[in-house]
């Protein structure tokens, strides 16, 4: 699983590529989508290519997401708190393992609100979510 | 799979500058919550201008002692994640938090980029235990 892990973490880290390393948490309002987007030639994103979550995942082996219609919310389906793969813990070892050479961290600050929202009257914290974009 | 791991490894790490990453509040809430000559913002003044109960006072580990009366599920208390959240990003607090002293989440919690697990920091109480009057 470890392997799959670290394999997972450096192909996330480069769909990190295809945003801009200079961002508030503001523009991410919808999470894992905002940033793993496809980013195409002449679009003036600093880096190019399909970083979006399905591509990136069928490089691992992942199976086909065609039941996942928002992201991250639907992949709790498999990947709940009390599975053997909580969808927590997948995510932030692929964003925070080895933060002194993880793309997440060094190029994208590592923020928290990148990806997580606060509802102030509740005193929750929250995972941002939004459509698939493929 | 391995194949791509292998292959993007060089390229992702050639591109890093290595940052070491600084760690303002390794103890969390009593990292933060300190006596200066401008303003005394320890937790038992705070918990004096809330009118919390003295077992506040007694609290040797802040904030892991808390959960005995604020602990998430069961808590007495009320669950002390949603008093921290709610307290720190409401204002008026939100704008000293945030504003002032530009805290985030990581002021208050690390992450464990081993497990993935992300954590509470904590440290010992940093004031005086209170003697009352002609106690022993």
């Amino acid at each position: 699983m470890r392997n799959g892990i670290h394999a997972l973490a450096l192909i996330t880290a480069a769909g990190l590529l295809a945003v801009s390393a200079v961002a508030t948490a503001d523009d991410y309002p919808q999470g894992c989508v905002d940033c793993h987007r496809l980013s195409e030639k002449g679009s003036g994103l600093r880096y190019e290519g399909d970083f979006r979550i399905q591509p990136l995942l069928a490089q691992t082996g992942h199976r086909w997401l065609k039941k996942i219609k928002t992201v991250p919310n639907d992949c709790t389906k498999c990947h709940s708190d009390d599975s053997d793969l909580p969808l927590a813990t997948i995510v932030h070892l692929v964003h925070f393992e080895k933060p002194e050479a993880n793309v997440y961290t060094t190029e994208f600050g590592g923020k928290c609100a990148n990806c997580h929202a606060m509802d102030a009257p509740a005193g929750e914290a929250l995972v941002k979510s939004g459509p698939k974009n493929w | 799979m391995m194949r791509v791991a292998r292959i993007l490894a060089p390229v992702l790490l050639t591109l890093t500058g290595g940052i070491a990453l600084a760690d303002d509040y390794p103890q969390g809430c009593v990292s933060c919550h300190v006596a200066t000559k401008q303003q005394d913002m320890r937790l038992n003044v705070v918990f004096d201008h809330i009118e919390h109960s003295m077992a506040g006072q007694r609290t040797l580990l802040i904030p892991t002692g808390c959960e005995r009366c604020h602990a998430d599920e069961k808590g007495v208390g009320g669950a002390l994640s949603k008093l921290i959240h709610r307290s720190h990003y409401t204002d008026p607090i939100k704008e000293k938090f945030t504003g002032q002293f530009n805290g985030d989440c990581v002021s208050c919690h690390k992450m464990d980029t081993d497990t993935g697990q992300a954590e509470i920091r904590s440290g010992k109480r940093n004031w005086q235990l209170r003697i009352a009057p002609g106690a022993q």
